[in-house]
């Protein structure tokens, strides 16, 4: 089997061995819950005053007013939790002392990096599978359109293995776990920020760091779309850090 | 198999191995012998890769293993020191997930053979959180065996175990040298004494000497025997007489208390093996050998005279400086 397939399966094991995932797993569907049954309560009061007032705005539907900004939020609610499992991921191996061993097995750091980030990834499936559920419901009472639905998906999972990929980078260069998280914690949030000087900076420059947020390309997969270069932007962004991590763990053999 | 040569390391300015040199040959079981802090897990660390040298090589199989470290791997079984583990695994699922990752060619049936070996069959299901430090030390000898691993590292196989359990691990270490090429460290002397074929002392990141622990007591503490006779009609003290006047023999004086008035201690030049030439000796005058031991501790002793000595000389290179300064 893949090494890197088997480096994700141990992952797995580990994290769902131990409460932290299921905790950052409740957590997580918990308030992407509250904020999807607030967006349907919004939906459905706004339905009946647009019927009391006498008819059906166009373009009024599930879709648009409970599926889509469910997604975008979450997307949000993502960045808050995410640190909680990267952190885990080199630095927990480094505490314990089996990083020493796992560099003791016939592995390339390539292969190592893959299988964290896959692993990371599997867990982010699940939460999204099990995130899915709300909507999915949706689908039995009402006809929302499916496409933006998936496309918001795809969003949410290339923008949460951007997070990974970014804090896996910062779980490598440290064996503290709370240090790890803070780190990605803030960088993400920091990369989020990146769209609010837009506002008083000069239409170039405020552009620009707007290009560079992490969420200002996930818009365009909630509202339907695939845009092109909002899917190179998340690919570079993962392979990106996912190559610092590789260089990390090689440059560590000359310093550690 | 494994040859060491110039290895050198240091952490940031702090210079922890100097021009290390020494060979493992197939089929031995090497021992690194030092007190804490003597350079033995850093030099293990560069043998498996997991560290980069300033300077020097390692050759494995006649190839230089730090150009290829992957290939060194697959021929590596190691168990760092404290033997780290995953905690939230079941015994025999993490063993056959190591099995997987170092290419073994029947995973299923490695483990199930690694675990008869050590003894971890009726703990194949128990969270290795759950065990005792003797198992998990057990589990960390049986990853380190999986794949085909034909040269083990073991940092400090029997440290935080109880007696009972150091006889066991040692025990297991002695029936896996007999297939398998061992590199083993320790600061325990009796440990290296008892289940090596040679003793690499170490300190300071140096090496003090090297050789099978018997030559090496010889060589460093030995050299001095107990030698009980039946001296028929000849008294004692003219018999210490002429034990005395030989020439390879650099003094001889009654045995402590105990041993009997017939007994003696001799100490013989420690350039040479003298020990036939004693034996002959006492032979030749009609005397019978009753008893012929080396006297004192053996390697222990050798090893604390290397390093008392090595640190000697330590204190007294800044005691030269300041006397250049001085001048």
């Amino acid at each position: 089997m893949n090494k890197s397939l088997l480096i994700a399966r141990k992952d797995l094991a580990v994290m769902f061995a131990s409460p932290l995932a299921f905790i950052v797993l409740g957590c997580f569907l918990v308030i992407t819950g509250y904020f999807f049954a607030l967006h349907v309560v919004a939906y459905w009061d706004y339905g009946l005053q647009i019927m009391q007032m006498g008819g059906m705005t166009p373009g009024f539907g599930t879709s648009l007013f409970v599926i889509q900004p469910f997604i975008d939020a979450s997307g949000l609610i993502l960045l808050f939790f995410m640190p909680f499992v990267t952190m885990r991921g080199f630095s927990e191996e480094k505490r314990m002392g089996t990083m020493e061993v796992l560099l003791s097995y016939p592995l390339t750091e390539i292969q190592l990096v893959s299988g964290k980030l896959l692993g990371l990834a599997g867990f982010l499936v699940a939460a999204l599978a099990l995130h899915a559920v709300s909507p999915a419901l949706l689908f039995l009472f009402a006809n929302p359109e499916p496409l933006p639905a998936l496309t918001g998906y795809l969003g949410l999972f290339l923008l949460g293995l951007s997070f990974c990929s970014l804090g896996l980078f910062l779980s490598s260069l440290t064996e503290r776990q709370i240090i790890s998280a803070v780190l990605a914690f803030a960088s993400l949030l920091l990369l989020w920020l990146l769209l609010i000087p837009k506002m008083f900076l000069p239409p170039f420059w405020g552009e620009l760091l707007a290009d560079l947020s992490i969420l200002s390309h996930f818009e365009t997969f909630t509202s339907g779309q695939i845009v092109f270069a909002d899917l190179i932007y998340y690919l570079t962004f993962i392979l990106g850090f996912a190559w610092l991590t590789v260089l990390s763990l090689e440059n560590q053999r000359w310093r550690r | 198999m494994l040859q060491v040569r110039n290895l050198s390391h240091r952490y940031g300015r702090d210079q922890v191995l100097h021009d290390l040199n020494f060979t493992v040959d197939t089929g031995q079981v090497v021992g690194l012998l030092g007190p804490n802090g003597a350079g033995k897990t850093t030099t293990m660390r560069i043998l498996t890769g997991y560290l980069t040298p300033v300077s020097g090589e390692v050759v494995f199989d006649g190839k230089n293993a730090l150009d290829n470290v992957v290939s060194l791997r697959r021929e590596l079984g190691y168990m760092p020191e404290n033997v780290p583990l995953y905690p939230e695994l079941e015994v025999g699922r993490y063993l056959l997930w190591a099995a997987k990752v170092k290419e073994s060619a029947d995973p299923m049936a490695q483990v199930a053979e690694v675990m008869e070996r050590c003894g971890l069959t009726h703990m194949a299901q128990r969270r290795i959180r759950h065990l005792s430090r003797g198992y998990k030390q057990r589990v960390g000898l049986a990853q380190a065996l999986l794949g085909s691993a034909k040269l083990l590292i073991l940092d400090e196989p029997t440290v935080g175990l109880d007696p009972g359990q150091i006889r066991e691990i040692r025990s297991l270490i002695r029936e896996l040298g007999k297939e398998r090429t061992i590199l083993l460290s320790s600061h325990i002397l009796s440990e290296v004494e008892l289940t090596c074929d040679k003793v690499v002392i170490i300190n300071q990141g140096r090496i003090l000497a090297q050789g099978a622990p018997g030559e090496l007591a010889g060589a460093m503490g030995g050299g001095r025997f107990l030698v009980r006779l039946g001296l028929g009609e000849t008294p004692a003290k003219d018999a210490l007489q002429r034990i005395e006047q030989q020439g390879f023999v650099s003094s001889a004086s009654p045995a402590p208390e105990g041993h009997g008035e017939d007994a003696f201690v001799v100490e013989v030049d420690r350039t040479t093996d003298r020990r036939a030439d004693l034996s002959r000796f006492l032979f030749d005058q009609s005397w019978s050998l009753l008893e012929f031991r080396p006297s004192g501790p053996g390697l222990e002793e050798a090893f604390m005279n290397l390093v008392a000595g090595q640190e000697e000389a330590a204190m007294d290179e800044p005691a030269m400086d300041t006397d250049e300064e001085a001048a």
